[in-house]
């Protein structure tokens, strides 16, 4: 089949399609009345209760803070919840900057741009996964006291201190190297192998395809 | 000023006009008849929230392109609706029984397979191809250079002429 031969059939099919198809105006006036409804999509929901719980929490744990400070808590208790608290600040700023992008979104820009931002809007759910794992060493050092240190320095050298080194070092490995880049490693589709990150690793996996589309 | 009731006349109208347009998208982007019904509504919807923004010194068939492809591409991606489809027992997409002559309705099939195979963002290219879209408005509505546009129709067409030649 030639171009002319493939245009002239689709013309045909146009033809075709004019004489057979018909769309009900019923419907199309139901979906009218549903956007005056103002229908929210129920992601954008959900990520509007999980930054409300979000900053609750954040508010919780800023008390916890503030009576671990004034009650002279150990340090290690104190800084380990500072250092969670600024993880879950950023996590929940970044859910705010995905609720910004989903109102960004406007289907009548170009397919190219468009679909580049939905994809990034998805794949940005992978950054607030490695950003959380940062603060994994925070759940081996809160319980640690300046008492256990002085008393049993032995035990707490060479128990608890490889312990949070392991911890902090595979906590930095998995912040650098949760992206689309490791997509094919079998510990990646471990990690993310619940249907809840298909459309995820999906989208990050897209974006390598409109890069390349963009340019090859 | 127009009435809330004259815009929403309007907009059917246009709909109507170019109910050959969404269909055929969505044919290119779902087999599946239920999820092609989906599909409809889906850019039906989303046309409809676009329609008052719409800025009149564009083309109209620009924009309905690029809606109609960013909903089909993001609903083929996510294999599931995002807007609650509706449901009265009608169906949005009536079609009735017209079949072209035996040997173009193998052939429409045939180019229709061949565009149902190809990748989301090469998909939607072909189908402004065949729909005869200049390059130019082709780059603005998928957001590529028109050199871009010329290289990928030449490399998809090739590939057409090759799944062609091996069916023969």
């Amino acid at each position: 089949m030639d171009n002319i031969e493939m245009i002239n059939l689709w013309k045909q099919y146009d033809e075709k399609l004019e004489k057979s198809l018909s769309l009900n105006r019923k419907i199309i006036t139901e979906l009218q009345l549903q956007k005056a409804k103002g229908a929210l999509k129920p992601t954008k929901r959900i990520k509007k209760w999980a930054v409300f719980i979000g900053i609750l929490y954040v508010i919780f744990l800023g008390m916890i803070i503030y009576g671990a400070i004034k009650h002279h808590a150990s340090i290690f208790f104190t800084a380990s919840i500072v250092i969670h608290l600024l993880v879950s600040v950023t996590a929940i700023a970044l859910y705010i900057r995905q609720l910004y992008l989903i109102n960004q979104i406007d289907n009548s820009e170009n397919v190219i741009e468009m679909q580049q931002k939905l994809a990034n809007l998805k794949s940005l759910s992978l950054t607030i996964v490695g950003i959380s794992f940062l603060q994994m060493p925070v759940f081996t050092t809160w319980f640690i006291t300046e008492k256990w240190i002085i008393e049993a320095p032995l035990n707490f050298a060479l128990i608890q201190v490889p312990i949070v080194l392991a911890f902090t070092a595979a906590g930095i490995w998995l912040y650098k190297n949760i992206n689309i880049k490791n997509i094919d490693k079998k510990w990646f589709k471990l990690l993310f192998s619940g249907p809840e990150w298909n459309g995820t690793i999906k989208s990050a996996m897209f974006l390598e395809e409109i890069e390349s589309f963009k340019h090859n | 000023m127009q009435t809330t009731t004259t815009v929403q006349q309007d907009f059917v109208s246009t709909i109507e006009a170019n109910k050959g347009i969404i269909f055929k998208i969505c044919n290119s982007y779902c087999r599946n008849a239920i999820d092609r019904e989906d599909l409809a509504q889906e850019i039906i919807f989303q046309l409809w929230k676009s329609w008052e923004r719409f800025d009149e010194t564009y083309k109209l068939s620009t924009w309905m392109y690029r809606i109609a492809l960013n909903v089909a591409i993001s609903f083929y991606r996510n294999e599931k609706k995002t807007t609650p489809t509706i449901s009265m027992g009608d169906h949005l997409i009536e079609l009735s029984d017209e079949n072209l002559e035996d040997g173009l309705e193998a052939n429409l099939n045939a180019l229709q397979q061949f565009i149902n195979e190809l990748k989301p963002l090469d998909r939607a290219l072909m189908i402004l191809y065949l729909e005869e879209k200049p390059h130019k408005e082709m780059a603005d509505i998928i957001g590529i250079s028109t050199t871009n546009v010329a290289t990928k129709i030449g490399r998809i067409k090739e590939q057409l002429k090759q799944k062609f030649n091996n069916q023969n």
